[in-house]
């Protein structure tokens, strides 16, 4: 009996109540997961901490891009084969991975790490926007050292995410920078019968031009 | 345990998981309630792909007495407003009036004329109409519909000046006598253009007319509004950056 008074020693509660502690995991999940571990080997559970140990000594920001890295600046921030005059900003870098991902995009980032909720009090002091404006008022703290002209903002397409998008691009214009936005509505592809209600109203509401010139590409020949 | 069919306007949301949302919803039958709403991000779902703040849409849910969350079953989406997508300014006041209406209503008491009062004031950001016309409006329809109607008529008004009138939020309306902690002094063209829209006047008309009267107009119920709540939205300083932090 734990000190607790429930039936598990009490380091096996500090383990599930660790685990119950992460986002999206219940009592009985973190149950679960405190138990996969007392069975499994020394090494492997030591494995799993090890690594948290590592990812909470060795991960910070990039002092650029403010994505996760393990050196800084990070990887994408000193690629010169990326134009950096070109920056897209996303809220988080899980959505820079997505992105990335596609191989489309061979320009730089910026991660928010956030994004406004003004109906929670959440305001712009919780994002990183102003180290955003430092990269575009002052090429030296830019990736390569590159003028920023265009910054594409690549918020998630919903209130909160446009309500972010409004503030970034508010303060950029103010600086005469290029802001432009990811498109949204029907993927290539699909099919309008099978598309949802709210994929319909965006592409109806942003509908285009048959003949509009396609976006400036962000992909650099053989990039 | 009960099953209801509205139409409702999403003014808060919360992730629950990845596919899976809280919501606030206010229905114009059913007022103010929460509810969650499982799968509504997934792509094929009876949710219209996700239930996104401040659309509007026809809601289906069921509704245990006793427990806080309802549990969403349909939600087609009827109208989203874009302006407020596009337009920072139509962004600040819609965010305002939605925060305004959530914290004035209680939890499931149905206030018709709030919602169509809300959903009027989303169309005509829509259409472009000057906000501080807006904003006038639909505070008068929040304050008057949940029994704060502010009383003007019952002091006569006095010469324009910059402290012409007496206004107390603890009297709910204008006040004779010396000024006394607490109370607001006020233009009488601020009070001009308040009754004008009380008296259901061409809502455009005293904006027209007096602009930054019915800026000062719009600023006073935001305040009064504040009062009342005895604390400060934190979305008031988006739309009246001058009255954050208490200010007057
Ligand atoms: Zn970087």
């Amino acid at each position: 009996m734990s000190a607790s008074g429930s039936a598990y020693p009490d380091s096996v509660d500090r383990l599930i109540d660790e685990f119950a502690s992460l986002p999206g995991i219940g009592r009985r999940s973190a149950e679960r997961l405190a138990f996969f571990l007392l069975k499994a080997s020394t090494d492997e559970a030591m494995g799993l901490a090890r690594a948290i140990e590592d990812v909470k000594n060795n991960v910070g920001h990039c002092s650029i891009c403010w994505n996760l890295t393990d050196s800084d600046p990070c990887q994408l921030c000193t690629d010169e084969q990326r134009d950096h005059s070109r920056v897209l900003v996303v809220e988080q870098p899980r959505d820079l991975i997505a992105l990335e991902q596609t191989g489309m995009y061979r320009g730089g980032y910026h991660v928010l790490l956030g994004r406004l909720d003004p109906l929670s009090g959440v305001g712009e002091d919780t994002i990183t926007l102003d180290a955003l404006i430092d990269r575009v008022q002052d090429p030296a703290r830019n990736a390569t050292g590159s003028p920023v002209e265009e910054v594409i903002l690549g918020l998630n397409p919903d209130m909160e995410g446009d309500s972010t998008a409004l503030l970034v691009a508010e303060r950029l214009e103010a600086l005469g920078i290029q802001v432009t936005r990811l498109a949204r509505g029907l993927p290539s592809g699909s099919q309008i019968e099978y598309a949802n209600p709210a994929v319909l109203a965006d592409a109806i509401h942003g509908r285009s031009s048959v003949s509009d010139p396609p976006a400036t590409p962000t992909q650099r020949p053989g990039g | 345990m009960a099953t209801i069919k509205d139409q409702a306007l999403c003014i808060r949301q919360w992730d629950f998981s990845e596919t899976s949302q809280t919501v606030s919803l206010l229905g114009r039958e059913t007022g103010l309630f929460r509810a969650i709403a499982k799968g509504s991000r997934r792509p094929k779902s009876s949710f219209s792909g996700g239930i996104d703040l401040l659309t509007r849409g026809d809601v289906v849910a069921i509704i245990k007495p006793g427990r806080e969350l309802a549990t969403l079953t349909e939600w087609g989406l009827s109208r989203v407003w874009w302006r407020i997508r596009r337009d920072v300014h139509a962004n600040r006041v819609a965010y305002f009036m939605s925060d305004c209406a959530s914290r004035m209503l209680d939890l499931q008491d149905p206030h018709p004329g709030v919602f169509d009062g809300l959903v009027q004031a989303m169309d005509q950001i829509e259409n472009g109409d000057p906000s501080p016309c807006i904003l006038t409006r639909f505070l008068l329809v929040l304050l008057s519909d949940t029994g704060y109607r502010p009383r003007f008529d019952h002091v006569e008004l006095g010469t324009d000046g910059p402290d012409s009138m007496l206004f107390s939020p603890q009297e709910g309306g204008l006040v004779e006598g010396v000024e006394v902690p607490g109370t607001w002094r006020v233009r009488s063209s601020t009070i001009e253009v308040l009754k004008a829209f009380q008296q259901g006047a061409d809502h455009e008309q005293p904006f027209h007319e007096r602009p930054e009267a019915t800026n000062r107009a719009a600023k006073l119920l935001a305040a009064y509004l504040r009062e009342l709540l005895g604390s400060e939205p934190p979305t008031l300083s988006l739309v009246f950056p001058d009255l954050a932090g208490g200010r007057v």
